[in-house]
């Protein structure tokens, strides 16, 4: 309740709330956390000087690589019993980020995805919904990602014979399995597998029936998931009279990607912002696809070269998490790049609103610092009749290497001259394009999908 | 956490005798690794998975610098001097190889790896031949018998072949090979081996040997271990990647073929018919990994000259001092062998944990490196219904003090929830 009112509050009272929770996370940390503590000494900060949202600059950015070599011991507040903390991981094997949670920022999470799913979706308890998420994991020996999924009764089963010092554990399962089977009544389906956008029609064929004897209010999955069953539906003329909403998870939608999936599922595509590590942060209203920020549970700074934007210039997305007094996330570079939005939205609210435009290692910066974010790249060959996926990698500032999977009737690929000519355009500069024409998009190692393989990125964090 | 002091030197007093893993012969000899001084994250690497590859000493890294910048040139085959020299190197090698495993050097042929040496000798048998293999195997040795009869030797719950069981199962089907691993990679079980052996040939069978987590640990000597044929990769003792090693005991070479035919293996070659090399040469079609077997080479003299005695005790007692200080931690589990038999490998599960997820903290917490997973060993794993399980394999350049801060990080992952 406390988190849907806060939703609604003025600027002044945003502001308010927020520099207080600000003070406390940090306080909290340096007090607490041997990394905070140590690094808040080095830079001659003490506990309860930070007065302002301001301030908070005066520590730098925490970045994944130093997340990963400082967790747990360094990163996790002293004398706590880590067996009652919940611990959470990034999706993918190889480059995870973890941290813990305790009870009470487990119970932000779990109000913030409620509030919206009832607000945003129009959810109601026991709707169905269905997933496709990433397959993690299959290309390590002994690890084939499939995920187990126990029914009630194994849990039940389970949580009844656990020995006492292992009944909360299963006690958690118990209401996973709850929340999941029942209160939103989730169905998973496996990824597209190794095989990515070249997955046989057969496959396509039965990820459809299954979506339409299921009948889910919402559908989510990796943004290339969705958008190669939508082009296989569109091109059968399969409909789905049942799915009101899809959400992408693991990834953006390009533009494109997002008029394919709303034309195919005939449901609009909403948008929230969240990660493993930081869970749910913003979500989108009826009235705008512009992500509105759970100003209760994060702070968001926008950063250009380690400074904050000006505007609604494009910069990296910096999180500070409120809420998580655990692994105290502060000033946490989450990777993805993004703009505010400003002014307040026409659904009446008045926090922090700003766009995600994708992750920042797909983001082409230009020898002359212009940012263009992979989804535009991706966007501007998928707009091409003959292309129905495509993978970019960035040789160099000029030359580019594409990968496209054609369009099913299609022999004859695009000029590469053409694509050099348009992409050009987009980059304010003269490239070369080689194109491959492949049978398919593979995913990564981690399940998801990197359209955009930029090797100028770094640029962005230069001054 | 740590284990006491004073228990680490009995327990390093039984392994090493007179030595100490603690020594500063075993410090100074990390000098050698030049990886050893990589830091990631402000912390210094410590390598924790050699049974996967080894670290390479500067004198192999050399060796292959120095065939490249001095007499790089193709073997066997011209007459100008620089094939020459590079020529008189590589069958130089050939000799010192063989010494390292008390073999003649026309007993020994360079294959890219123990995988190759392994699917050679399959091949090579008559089709329908009956073949002995253990539970505990490498998929590598393994998956090539399976164009074949496979007799299957059941394991105990160390990972160790059961004689009992091996010996009536042998009997009854006399296979006409048995192969088996000297020390199983997952666990790090060293197999009966000389019993299997005797028992093989008392049916009349050849028996294949994989030593390739053995070699470079401890002395081997192909008469002692009286195997008819004995294979390892290079790159596990030290040596570059991509070399291999194929014995094969004197007089049967003509019962093998070999897998990949083309230049260098043929004395002539007529319109429609050729002659084959002798062995080893009929085996090396190509151009072979030339810088890979001086490498192998140089590898070999390394560890002679430290004594292959003296690194299987200090290995030994690094994994003893390891199974005592993971002992103390409740959530875990060691698998395998006692801790008087063990070897360089001691393979753990922390309950509750999965093993990728431990060794990725230790990897990034404190660039410690070590293996999880099935180790290419899924059928032990079944058999001894195992989850995967996270490997530490020691070497002569790991310490003590890595080993002490390997507990004290496994004890951390533990307590995660």
């Amino acid at each position: 309740m406390h988190l849907r009112a806060a939703q609604d509050w003025k600027e002044d009272r945003l502001r308010n709330a927020r520099t207080g929770l600000l003070g406390a996370c940090v306080d909290n940390a340096i007090r607490h956390v041997p990394y905070f503590r140590e690094l808040a000494d080095e830079l001659g900060i003490s506990a309860g000087s930070l007065k302002c949202a301001e301030d908070l600059a005066r520590l730098p950015v925490l970045t994944k690589e130093i997340v990963k070599s400082e967790f747990p011991d360094r990163l996790v507040k002293e004398g706590l019993d880590w067996e009652k903390l919940y611990s959470v991981a990034t999706s993918g094997t190889t480059d995870r980020v973890m941290t813990f949670e305790d009870e009470e920022r487990r119970n932000w999470d779990r109000a913030a995805d409620l509030l919206i799913e009832l607000r945003g979706n129009g959810f109601r308890p026991g709707d169905r919904s269905l997933s496709v998420p990433p397959d993690a994991c299959y290309e390590h020996c002994g690890a084939d990602g499939r995920m187990l999924v126990p029914t009630l009764g194994e849990t039940f089963r389970a949580l009844v014979k656990a020995p006492l010092d292992q009944k909360r554990r299963e006690a958690r399962k118990l209401r996973a399995v709850v929340m999941s089977d029942y209160v939103w009544r989730s169905k998973r389906l496996p990824s597209l597998g190794v095989d990515g956008t070249g997955v046989a029609d057969e496959a396509l064929r039965s990820y459809c029936e299954e979506i339409r004897k299921w009948k889910p209010r919402v559908l989510t999955g990796l943004p290339v998931t969705l958008y190669v069953i939508a082009l296989y539906a569109l091109r059968n003329r399969l409909e789905f009279p049942e799915v009101q909403v899809v959400r992408p998870n693991g990834g953006k939608f390009s533009e494109v990607m997002i008029e394919v999936v709303e034309r195919a599922f005939g449901a609009r595509v909403r948008e929230n912002y969240g990660s493993a590590e930081l869970s749910t942060m913003a979500h989108d209203c009826a009235a705008s696809r512009d992500l509105h920020l759970l100003g209760e549970i994060v702070h968001l700074e926008i950063l250009r070269n380690g400074q904050p934007v000006e505007g609604a210039e494009m910069g990296e997305l910096v999180i500070t998490d409120l809420r998580n007094h655990v692994t105290p996330l502060i000033r946490y570079a989450i990777g993805d790049v993004g703009r505010f939005v400003p002014g307040r939205c026409a659904c009446g609210f008045e926090g922090t609103r700003f766009v995600v435009d994708g992750r920042l290692v797909e983001t082409v910066v230009t020898p002359d610092r212009l940012a263009v974010p992979g989804t535009r790249l991706v966007d501007l060959f998928l707009r091409r009749p003959e292309i129905d996926h495509v993978k970019i990698r960035q040789q160099s500032d000029t030359l580019f290497l594409v990968e496209a999977v054609l369009a099913p009737g299609i022999d004859q690929a695009p000029e590469e001259a053409e694509l050099a000519e348009m992409l050009g355009e987009l980059l304010e500069h003269p490239v070369e394009v080689r194109l491959r024409v492949v049978r398919r998009i593979a995913p990564e190692r981690n399940g998801k999908y990197c359209l955009v393989i930029s090797n100028s990125h770094a640029r962005f964090r230069e001054a | 956490m740590s284990p006491e002091g004073d228990k680490d030197i009995l327990i390093l007093g039984m392994m090493n005798g007179n030595s100490t893993v603690d020594g500063s012969e075993w410090t100074d000899y990390r000098d050698d690794f030049p990886l050893l001084r990589r830091v990631i994250h402000g912390k210094p690497v410590i390598y924790l998975d050699s049974a996967a590859t080894a670290l390479k000493p500067r004198v192999v890294i050399d060796e292959v610098v120095k065939y490249y910048s001095e007499y790089n040139a193709n073997v066997h085959r011209a007459v100008h001097l620089l094939s020459e020299e590079a020529t008189e190197a590589f069958e130089a090698a050939r000799e010192t190889v063989a010494r390292f495993v008390g073999a003649e050097a026309r007993e020994i042929a360079f294959v890219r790896h123990a995988t190759e040496a392994l699917n050679i000798v399959a091949r090579s048998l008559p089709e329908g031949a009956r073949v002995a293999v253990a539970d505990a195997e490498h998929h590598s040795n393994l998956l090539p018998w399976r164009c074949h009869e496979v007799l299957r030797l059941e394991i105990g719950a160390d990972g160790a072949v059961d004689l009992a069981r091996a010996a009536a199962a042998i009997r009854e089907a006399r296979p006409s090979l048995l192969t088996l691993s000297l020390i199983g990679n997952a666990l790090g079980t060293r197999q009966p081996v000389e019993e299997l052996t005797a028992l093989a040939h008392e049916v009349g069978a050849s028996v294949m040997l994989d030593v390739s987590q053995a070699v470079g640990h401890e002395p081997l000597n192909v008469r002692t271990l009286d195997c008819d044929f004995l294979c390892f990769s290079g790159h596990k003792m030290m040596g570059p990647g991509g070399v291999g090693v194929l014995y094969v005991r004197s007089g049967l070479e003509d019962s093998l073929q070999p897998l990949l035919r083309g230049g260098s293996m043929v004395l002539n070659v007529g319109l429609e018919d050729c002659e084959l090399q002798p062995f080893p040469w009929c085996f090396e079609a190509g151009t072979p990994n030339v810088e890979g077997v001086l490498g192998l080479a140089a590898a070999c003299r390394y560890l002679d000259g430290i004594g292959l005695d003296r690194i299987d005790a200090h290995n030994r007692g690094l994994s003893c001092l390891l199974r005592q200080g993971l002992r103390q931690i409740p959530r875990v589990t060691i698998h395998g062998a006692a801790d008087d038999e063990c070897s360089a490998i001691t393979s753990f599960s922390v309950s509750g944990q999965q093993a990728h997820g431990v060794a990725r903290l230790l990897s990034n917490r404190h660039a410690m490196m070590l293996r999880s997973g099935y180790h290419c060993a899924q059928p032990l794993h079944l058999v001894l219904q195992l989850p995967e399980t996270v490997r530490v394999s020691v070497h002569l350049y790991n310490t003590a003090d890595e080993i002490r801060k390997c507990v004290a990080a496994v004890e951390v992952a533990s307590k995660m929830p």
